[in-house]
């Protein structure tokens, strides 16, 4: 039972969460707590810290390095509190923490070979159901407990998606469909992302529903599409490597059948008139039901280095409410 | 003859078939209860508890197995599948179209043809299963084709699919050609 709960409140008058932030606002946060702790003292493990970034719109490495130092000590004030980050409106924690601020928090967990430092994060405003997993071996694939989850109709409400399922009934199972396809997506951290600093390799899977859409992302910190397809494939360019990689039988593993995944993926995401935006290297490349990346319509953005690999599926709401079954034809015999 | 029905139960943690390294593993047990069977048998591989089968899965499970029949490893041995939703239904279709293949499935005493095949073989498939048996001279007559080389082309496709069985029919026509009667995966089904 929590009896204490302690608001860390990291927003600032110009929005932002840099160096400056938390030399001067954040880093002093924790001085009364301990001032608190010393003079009432209260039981380790039934405190709670929920540090607010809802507030912030922009947020740098430093930002994010912040934030993971911040919870260290925490950690070691508080050996065992209950963390929770509470993220801004509408942010995606791994495709788009802030700008790109992520990376540094993601890259300051891999070098110290720590999971996410929050117990919970918890959406704002319009997030009405997030969750964020390891993905670091096939068990975390396999076992992915919010897709068995979904079906029973159990243990569903920390990702707050049972009150819409009760709704819409009909469109349960293709929400299911749409989450499964994260399932491809996180094979793909460990097959081909080597990001690990031995063989293993490791990611994030995310999932976060609102009124408006519902969203998937998976990223790791690996040798990225292009790197990956160098050997195989030798594409011209990070955008043109990640063209190619969403091509059917096109894989860095040369083995018939394979490249499927993302292939498939693409189709399925656009044939429900959903985004796939695939970021690594030095581009970003979206596919959705209008633009494809063949032809002159070439949809892809030039963005700073990103060595790893992030992919987003972004599905509307309301294409799951208009898009019809196309059953199998059954016939008697 | 009489085709033997032996029955696959897929086991799925969870009832998730994902991962190709758990498609692998399910695929070379189908392939070791093949290798094993009589011919005439017809392995029915069953989607009873499975919830989620993802493309990966679905190319080990359902396109290699086809392809290592379509390659003529497992003589007069067959598959087809029993059970499949609508959930499994997208992800296995896709697997077979980029594949160019197809597979027999049913439910309840109604079957369907699940992934890609010419519309001329899937009707021909289709008057297989409605007439139980058929030779290629009844099917030229059903079928209206010009001449019987249609329908025994034809045939003879579906069969090296693996879509259909055939026993020898008659004795050999002049010339030393071989007759066969063709027979439906379906026919002697008892669920």
């Amino acid at each position: 039972m929590i009896d204490r709960e302690f608001i860390i409140d990291c927003a600032t008058a110009d929005y932002r969460l840099d160096r400056h932030t938390f030399d001067s606002h954040i880093a002093g946060a924790l001085d009364p707590l301990r001032e608190e702790y010393n003079e009432y003292g209260f039981t380790p493990g039934i405190a709670r810290f929920i540090i607010d970034t809802s507030k912030v719109r922009e947020c740098d490495n430093y930002g994010c390095l912040a934030l993971v130092l911040l919870c260290e000590q925490l950690y070691r004030a508080f050996p065992l509190s209950n963390i929770i980050l509470k993220l801004p409106r509408d942010c995606n924690f791994i495709y788009d923490f802030i700008g790109g601020g992520f990376y540094g928090l993601i890259e300051n967990l891999v070098k110290t070979d720590r999971d996410l430092p929050f117990q919970q994060i918890i959406p704002t405003v319009n997030n009405k159901g997030f969750l964020v997993t390891k993905i670091a071996c096939q068990d975390d694939i396999a076992s992915l407990n919010m897709l068995s989850d979904l079906v029973l109709d159990k243990s569903v409400e920390f990702i707050g998606i049972k009150d819409v399922a009760r709704q819409w009934r009909l469109i349960f199972d293709k929400i299911f469909t749409f989450i499964t396809i994260g399932v491809e997506l996180a094979q793909n951290i460990l097959e081909h992302s080597q990001s690990g600093k031995t063989s293993k390799s490791y990611g994030f899977l995310s999932f976060m529903y609102s009124l408006d859409f519902i969203e998937i992302a998976v990223m790791d910190l690996g040798i990225g599409i292009p790197s990956s397809l160098k050997r195989s494939n030798s594409p011209e360019g990070s955008a043109e490597a990640i063209k190619l990689a969403c091509q059917q039988n096109v894989s860095a593993i040369n083995e018939q059948g394979r490249g499927l995944g993302l292939y498939l993926t693409k189709e399925k995401v656009t044939k429900m008139k959903g985004e796939m935006r695939i970021r690594s290297g030095k581009a970003t490349v979206t596919f959705n039901q209008f633009n494809d990346y063949y032809g002159e319509r070439d949809h892809s953005i030039k963005t700073h280095f990103f060595k790893g690999t992030q992919i987003q599926l972004r599905l509307p709401v309301y294409t799951l409410m208009e898009d019809k079954d196309h059953g199998i034809e059954l016939y008697d015999f | 003859m009489e085709l033997n029905y032996t029955t696959f139960n897929l086991k799925a943690k969870d009832g998730l078939l994902v991962t190709r390294s758990t498609g692998r593993k399910i695929k070379n047990e189908i392939c070791n209860v093949l290798d094993w069977e009589f011919e005439y048998t017809v392995v029915v591989v069953d989607f009873q508890g499975v919830k989620f089968i993802d493309a990966s899965c679905a190319d080990e499970i359902v396109v290699r197995v086809m392809a290592r029949i379509e390659a003529g490893e497992f003589p007069d041995r067959f598959v087809i599948f029993k059970n499949i939703a609508e959930q499994h239904n997208e992800n296995i279709s896709m697997a077979l179209a980029v594949a160019e293949k197809m597979v027999i499935s049913y439910h309840d005493r109604k079957w369907a043809m699940l992934g890609s095949m010419n519309e001329g073989y899937r009707s021909a498939l289709l008057k297989v299963v409605q007439k139980k048996e058929i030779t290629a001279r009844e099917l030229q007559i059903e079928m209206d084709y010009k001449a019987v080389n249609e329908a025994s082309t034809k045939l003879s496709k579906l069969y090296d699919k693996g879509l259909i069985a055939r026993e020898p029919f008659r004795e050999a026509v002049r010339g030393g050609g071989r007759q066969f009667r063709y027979i439906s995966l379906l026919r002697d089904i008892k669920d």
